[in-house]
């Protein structure tokens, strides 16, 4: 994770070349959705889902909401996830074989009932798997026998592209040279959440060139409940560019605290650039079940 | 080791990065910067190649009998005989307040514990649903060292039932010839110092089946084949950690076929892998990362029925054992 390279003892050649990657990458999260309909199901049913890769993407970390689906199913998966093109898994065994879902996916809870957790959610990254662009990421669902209610189930898969030429403005090289002079400083930027329905919140920069490292979600009170009805879409507005394909269940962004045992932050796969006066739009929509909402957090440095 | 995993985890993703760039500025600044990171990448993979051709893991449980009294001292050793080896972590499924003295026991015993100490603060507990001690795997304080025909005492007060005690270690080899270090580094570097590819996540599982609930039912795989292989990778895999879906059950033997080496024999699953399905910890790191070589496999013998929970699995269900790790 990012968090060995972001340390406080970082030497300037270190700050060089993470700044020379983050102006070089973009996090990104592909969304897969599984409809798993309704009604009783076999064992032999399988539900797929693609996502189309148009520049070269790496695939670092892969997560789902399978415990969530288990304690509404009582049913495991085994996941099958490979490309079209080449035919290759993802984690290189066997493309033919799915794996058992707690094996390959990290875990992200977004019921209140995590009386039965049965996967990790910890942020567990792999190496960085290259899908080339014009390829296709094929997943598959199978092995469920039970009886299903409209359910949805999730894949999120977290990486990264690579920008070969980054356009840099002149402000944003003024202030990597400024940051460069100075120690460096990490800020925690919070917005909180505490609405129902759809709203744009805004994580607004000031004059300094900053790295986004990860994001969290912190409430005090108690955890919130079904918020995979609560999905977020992240915009950098100056730049244009989306954090994901499609809106994404918070979970999958920022981990819950739901009990001592659970992270309290995910890292993004690499370190996101932000600009001077950047503003990263966040349209949430978000679904409150009782609660008073809560504070969504934001870990940055200056480069 | 799992901070050097970490390392390279990381230099990768420069490295893919800076090596995008490169290919597509085509400078000389990008392509060095490329460059020297691979060559940072390959230093490092060789370096983890090495310390695992270093050691050769093994998994060893102890049946522990019930003592007559909780005030008797049940006394067991543990040894690898001839060969100098180690002791990184251990696993137990013992009674709730049973302590523990250790013991290095060679020419002159040396003392791991000065007084009995509860289990619980050497020991992780295994996986199970009412825990008697911490499930999250942890090491030893220190590796317990052991020089040929030295042996590991157990002083066990107070486990008035049966208990299961595990030990991950390993065998310490004496040298690496320089042959086998260049064969390792030919595996991803050329002579004229091309690299041939970079490190990727590889998932190594071991599918097996049984064909009745009875205990002590031999495993087939899942077409019926009663040997049970790993498929061959076409490059060397770094293991680093294994998870299980057969918590209810035993492995008879595993062995790194290549190596002819034995990693573990008569042992209850759950003191090797982690469940799968657990609020706890999906993977078990190994002792040491284990080098399963281009062409080589694994094979396993598994048998229905763990002791310990005195539970077994269903009949007809397709379950596994994985590992997990990195190509070389």
């Amino acid at each position: 994770m990012i968090d060995i390279e972001n340390n406080v003892n970082l030497t300037r050649e270190q700050r060089l070349s993470i700044i020379y990657r983050a102006q070089h990458s973009q996090p990104f999260f592909n969304l897969l959705q599984f409809d798993l309909g309704s009604g009783a199901k076999t064992n032999t049913q399988s539900y797929q889902a693609k996502v189309n890769v148009d520049k070269d993407y790496f695939v670092t970390e892969y997560a789902g909401n399978f415990s969530d689906v288990y304690d509404d199913v009582a049913s495991f998966f085994d996941v099958k996830l490979y490309t079209e093109l080449t035919n290759k898994s993802l984690w290189r065994f066997l493309s033919g074989q799915g794996m058992f879902s707690g094996q390959v996916l990290t875990d992200t809870r977004f019921q209140l009932a995590f009386t039965n957790p049965l996967f990790v959610d910890l942020q567990d990254e792999h190496f960085p798997y290259r899908v080339i662009a014009g390829d296709r990421i094929i997943a598959q669902l199978s092995k469920i026998s039970a009886t299903v209610r409209s359910l949805t189930a999730y894949l999120c898969l977290k990486g990264y592209y690579t920008k070969n030429q980054p356009y840099l403005a002149p402000n944003t090289l003024r202030g990597i040279n400024e940051s460069l002079d100075k120690p460096i400083r990490y800020e925690y930027w919070k917005q909180t959440v505490n609405f129902a329905g759809q709203r744009t919140i805004k994580f607004d920069n000031d004059r300094f060139t900053r790295v986004v490292l990860g994001f969290s979600i912190i409430d005090a009170d108690a955890a919130q409940a079904n918020m995979s009805t609560g999905t977020i879409d992240i915009v950098d507005s100056m730049r244009n560019v989306r954090f994901s394909n499609n809106p994404l269940p918070i979970g999958f962004l920022a981990p819950r605290m739901t009990c001592v045992r659970d992270t309290h932050i995910y890292y993004l796969p690499t370190e996101y650039l932000f600009e001077p006066f950047a503003s990263l739009e966040c349209k949430v929509n978000n679904a409150l079940h009782g609660g008073t909402g809560y504070d969504l957090m934001m870990l940055t440095r200056t480069v | 080791m799992e901070t050097l995993i970490n390392q390279l985890r990381e230099l990768l993703k420069h490295y893919t990065i800076a090596s995008n760039v490169a290919m597509s500025t085509k400078k000389a600044d990008d392509v060095n910067r490329a460059l020297s990171l691979l060559k940072d990448i390959n230093a490092l993979r060789l370096s983890l190649a090495i310390n695992a051709e270093m050691r050769e893991i093994f998994y060893k449980q102890l049946d522990v009998t019930a003592a007559a009294s909780v005030n008797t001292v049940n006394n067991q050793w543990v040894s690898q005989n001839d060969k100098r080896y180690t002791f990184i972590r251990g696993i137990a499924a013992l009674e709730l307040g049973v302590t523990l003295s250790l013991l290095n026991q060679g020419a002159r015993a040396i003392e791991i514990t000065r007084n009995p100490v509860r289990w619980q603060q050497l020991f992780a507990d295994i996986q199970r649903t009412a825990p008697r001690g911490q499930q999250s795997l942890f090491d030893f304080p220190e590796t317990l060292m052991f020089g040929e025909n030295q042996a590991l005492n157990v002083g066990i007060t107070g486990q008035n039932a049966a208990g299961w005690m595990f030990f991950h270690g390993a065998n310490i080899k004496a040298n690496l010839e320089e042959s086998s270090i260049a064969d390792i580094r030919r595996e991803f570097l050329t002579d004229d110092g091309r690299t041939l590819y970079i490190p990727e996540t590889q998932i190594i599982p071991l599918f097996f089946q049984f064909s009745s609930v009875t205990v002590g039912t031999l495993a087939t795989t899942p077409n019926g084949d009663s040997n049970i292989f790993s498929t061959k990778s076409d490059k060397s895999v770094l293991l680093t950690e294994v998870s299980t879906t057969a918590t209810r059950t035993r492995i008879d033997k595993l062995t790194d076929e290549g190596k002819n080496q034995t990693i573990c024999e008569r042992i209850e699953m759950v003191g090797v892998a982690a469940n799968a399905t657990n609020q706890y910890q999906v993977w078990y790191p190994l002792p040491q990362p284990h080098l399963l070589r281009r062409g080589d496999r694994l094979k396993g013998v598994f048998m229905n029925g763990s002791l310990i929970t005195n539970t077994h699995e269903d009949a007809s269900t397709p379950l596994n054992i994985a590992f997990r790790g990195i190509t070389l």
